[in-house]
């Protein structure tokens, strides 16, 4: 058992972090206050991708793809990449998110791509243009409950027709490819899924509305429309072999293995980020004639943010561990998942409490924004009631 | 990479026989050991297979080992009762203060005899506050020798050695009482939890006290006393965790087989949530724990003052969440086993108890609930 970061890793850490206060904080803030995502044109993401950052979810996908395929030892990506996703949303998590590369699209193409799709689908990401993937599974009437989704995919020849509706997308107008969804027969349950990897201008494929959201403002959220959508076959992930076990559902679940811990750990950036900003200011502000921190029931809270805040981040840290020691998670990660968004809502709140009226105010737009942007963490990527399915399934499989 | 959650092999293997120890010896009879207390037959099994001694040197007869290998020990015995496991291991505090504050001899002499199963002792109930030590003797000095008096709680029966903090002014002293043969022995009181460890009234009236039973006469300027609160610390917080472990597994079990509305309770969601909420909750206080351990005994020698209060902190930590979710967890068990929560055919009803005296045992809570310097 060890639990510290090594110096190199601090040493990471401190880049990101200087990246994240002096890059994606003023872009987030900006954005924020337009109600726009940053267009996929702004002259920071080919500045980012210059400088090697890609999207913390997916780490460096190449690295990534040969420590997750190898047989040796554990890696070290998952929680390089669950140090780094606190950091960078400790900026700004709505950058963060748009950040270019494969993102959440990644995961799934690397559980179930063959080494060919992995390398063309990799490959077109690749060069100087920032180019982003997607991850289309939720639909109008499916989200926590992946099996029930309607998207419908029908062999033709050497294509797959595909025809549904995917929502809240996260860079699905700019992503080069989006994974998606789809089913053979949706009354065949997690049974009949198929997944592809659909390019950008394949035929019948549109960009619905963008969304306007509460929080998060920064990153683009679509919709995305297919009718009568000619998919080739050589995008069917994994090929055609792969489907005869539940390998579609699996790939999906296997995902969120990988990335609730991480999103989960992005919540606990953005609830420090309040954390932080409500210490300072009371450290160096006085109310009634002594310093604000003296005050028994402020002190408190700022104890129990601090102390919350590092539970949280240890439940993530151990979800990550076991990706990286190819342990069985899944119930790990949903306990991060389910454990942190709520202990940083009430965060980010209590800090807009200890701020009073000022704390509704622009003047402290920083802890306002993170009081709407903390919000979704407990609801995408699985909402906490559907982590709580998660976690107690796995419970009760130790009985059957 | 420095982020590793994974046992050593020893470490596994002294789970597992602490856990055996607990599930054989324990788990069977712990209403025998609520009423009865810790047999000797069985304080010397536990002695024998070494379970008392693991964090101490091998020199006093310990095994040499770090706290963290301490905390696996009394999270497997916790789990099979915590009030057992508090009676078995009462000797910790006493033997925490004496290896921090006490000199060689008196490790020798008062120690060693205890960590060996060889000798009974206790420490005197007291409360070890931030900047602060609440007891409830006073001592005075007398021909270089001292006197102690006042009334407290010990809680070992005819115990061969007590310890005893005590006030002059704002000097916290700590001294060793061999035998209660001065000292006049008042009622046990009967307590909420943790009955297997009798709270028993002592008085005393102008005890004298030799000055070489004196460990320290101003403990709070000692630079070894933050080292004994904290161990006492972190092994309250590892009762509490298996506390809320063998809670959180025993109403798991138990909604499993109880059925209602035509399936295990366990399968309706408002019990699932509580169950899943109740596991998420023991896997934090465990991991929030381990990271007080380990910095605990990688930087116990520290002499940087940042550092030294850094492990404060996380100690803190993680004994107000192990506070805070065994006293949920312990609650929810009761709630979960409904009527039969409430009656002793089931122990959850006893560990509701036992949480609150083990949260208040050598610290409160509330007190440390602004105490971090490190925000």
């Amino acid at each position: 058992m060890e639990l510290e970061l090594t110096p190199a890793q601090k040493n990471i850490l401190e880049m990101v972090r200087w990246l994240a206060l002096e890059k994606l904080r003023p872009l987030g803030l900006e954005c924020d206050k337009k109600g726009e995502p940053l267009p996929p044109d702004h002259p920071f993401f080919k500045e980012a991708k210059a400088m090697g950052i890609k999207m913390a979810l997916g780490g460096d996908v190449g690295k990534r793809r040969k420590e997750l395929t190898s047989k040796e030892g554990p890696s070290e990506m998952a929680r390089l990449g669950i140090l780094a996703a606190e950091e960078i949303a400790y900026g700004d998590v709505g950058v963060a998110i748009s950040l270019p590369g494969a993102g959440l699209g990644g995961p799934p193409v690397l559980i179930m791509g063959t080494p060919e799709q992995q390398e063309r689908f990799f490959g077109m990401l690749e060069g100087d243009e920032p180019k982003w993937g997607a991850y289309a599974l939720t639909e109008p009437g499916a989200g926590s409950d992946v099996a029930r989704i309607k998207t419908t995919c029908r062999k033709e020849g050497n294509y797959y027709v595909l025809n549904g509706t995917k929502i809240f997308i996260t860079n699905g107008a700019r992503a080069t490819w989006s994974v998606v969804f789809a089913t053979i027969d949706p009354s065949l349950g997690r049974e009949g899924h198929r997944v592809f990897v659909v390019e950008k201008g394949t035929p019948g494929f549109y960009v619905g509305k963008i969304e306007k959201k509460m929080g998060l403002k920064a990153s683009e959220t679509a919709e995305l429309v297919f009718d009568e959508c000619k998919v080739p076959v050589e995008n069917l992930l994994g090929g055609e072999e792969r489907y005869k076990e539940k390998a579609g559902f699996k790939a999906a679940m296997e995902t969120f293995n990988l990335t609730r811990p991480a999103v989960a750990a992005m919540g606990i950036g953005i609830a420090r980020a309040a954390y932080e900003y409500t210490r300072d200011y009371f450290k160096e502000n006085y109310m009634l004639s002594r310093p604000i921190p003296l005050y028994h029931s402020i002190k408190e809270t700022l104890n129990t943010m601090k102390r919350l805040l590092d539970t949280a981040r240890l439940l993530c840290w151990k979800a990550a561990y076991m990706i990286d020691y190819k342990l069985p998670n899944a119930k790990e990660a949903s306990m991060a998942k389910a454990y942190a968004p709520p202990v940083c809502l009430w965060v980010t709140s209590k800090c807009v409490d200890l701020l009073g009226a000022e704390g509704t105010l622009e003047y402290h737009h920083l802890v306002e924004k993170c009081y709407r942007d903390i919000k979704v963490f407990d609801i995408f990527e699985g909402t906490g009631q559907a982590q709580r399915i998660v976690i107690s399934r796995r419970l009760f499989a130790q009985f059957e | 990479m420095a982020i590793d959650f994974s046992l050593s092999e020893d470490e596994k293997m002294l789970w597992e026989t602490a856990n055996e120890f607990a599930q054989k010896e324990i788990v069977p009879n712990i209403r025998v050991i609520e009423e009865k207390g810790i047999s000797a037959e069985l304080r010397k099994k536990a002695t024998e297979i070494g379970l008392l001694g693991i964090e101490f040197p091998e020199s006093l007869g310990g095994a040499g080992l770090g706290m963290f290998q301490r905390a696996l020990v009394t999270e497997a015995i916790s789990s099979g009762d915590p009030g057992a496991a508090y009676s078995l291991f009462i000797h910790l505090p006493y033997s925490y203060f004496l290896l921090e504050l006490g000199n060689d001899e008196m490790k020798e002499k008062y120690l060693k005899p205890v960590i060996t199963g060889t000798k009974k002792a206790c420490l005197l109930r007291s409360e070890f506050l931030p900047d602060e030590v609440i007891t409830p003797i006073k001592w005075m000095k007398t021909d270089g020798n001292y006197k102690l008096s006042g009334r407290g709680i010990i809680e070992v029966d005819n115990p061969d050695f007590v310890l005893i903090p005590a006030k002059c002014e704002n000097k916290v002293g700590f001294f060793l009482l061999d035998g209660l043969k001065d000292v006049e022995v008042g009622k046990t009181l009967h307590r909420c939890g943790v009955e297997s460890s009798p709270a028993i009234e002592i008085l005393l009236k102008d005890v004298e006290v030799k000055k070489e039973m004196c460990l320290t006469e101003d403990a709070l300027s000692h630079e070894n006393l933050w080292r004994a609160v904290v161990r006492t610390r972190l092994f309250i917080s590892s009762l509490l965790l298996g506390l809320a472990k063998t809670a959180q597994e025993y109403s798991l079990k138990y909604a499993m087989e109880r059925v209602a509305f035509e399936q295990p309770i366990a399968k309706h969601q408002a019990i699932s949530f509580m169950l899943a909420d109740d596991a998420t909750q023991v896997e934090a206080i465990r991991l929030i724990l381990w990271k007080a351990l380990y910095e605990f005994d990688k930087n116990s020698g520290a002499e940087d003052k940042s550092v030294k209060s850094s492990v404060i902190d996380w100690s803190i930590e993680a004994y107000l969440q192990a506070v805070d979710y065994s006293s949920a967890i312990s609650a929810d068990a009761v709630q979960i086993l409904g009527g039969h929560g409430y009656i002793k055919d089931h122990p959850v009803e006893k560990w509701m108890r036992d949480v609150r005296e083990l949260a208040n045992a050598f610290g409160r809570p509330e007190a440390f609930r602004i105490a971090l310097e490190n925000l």
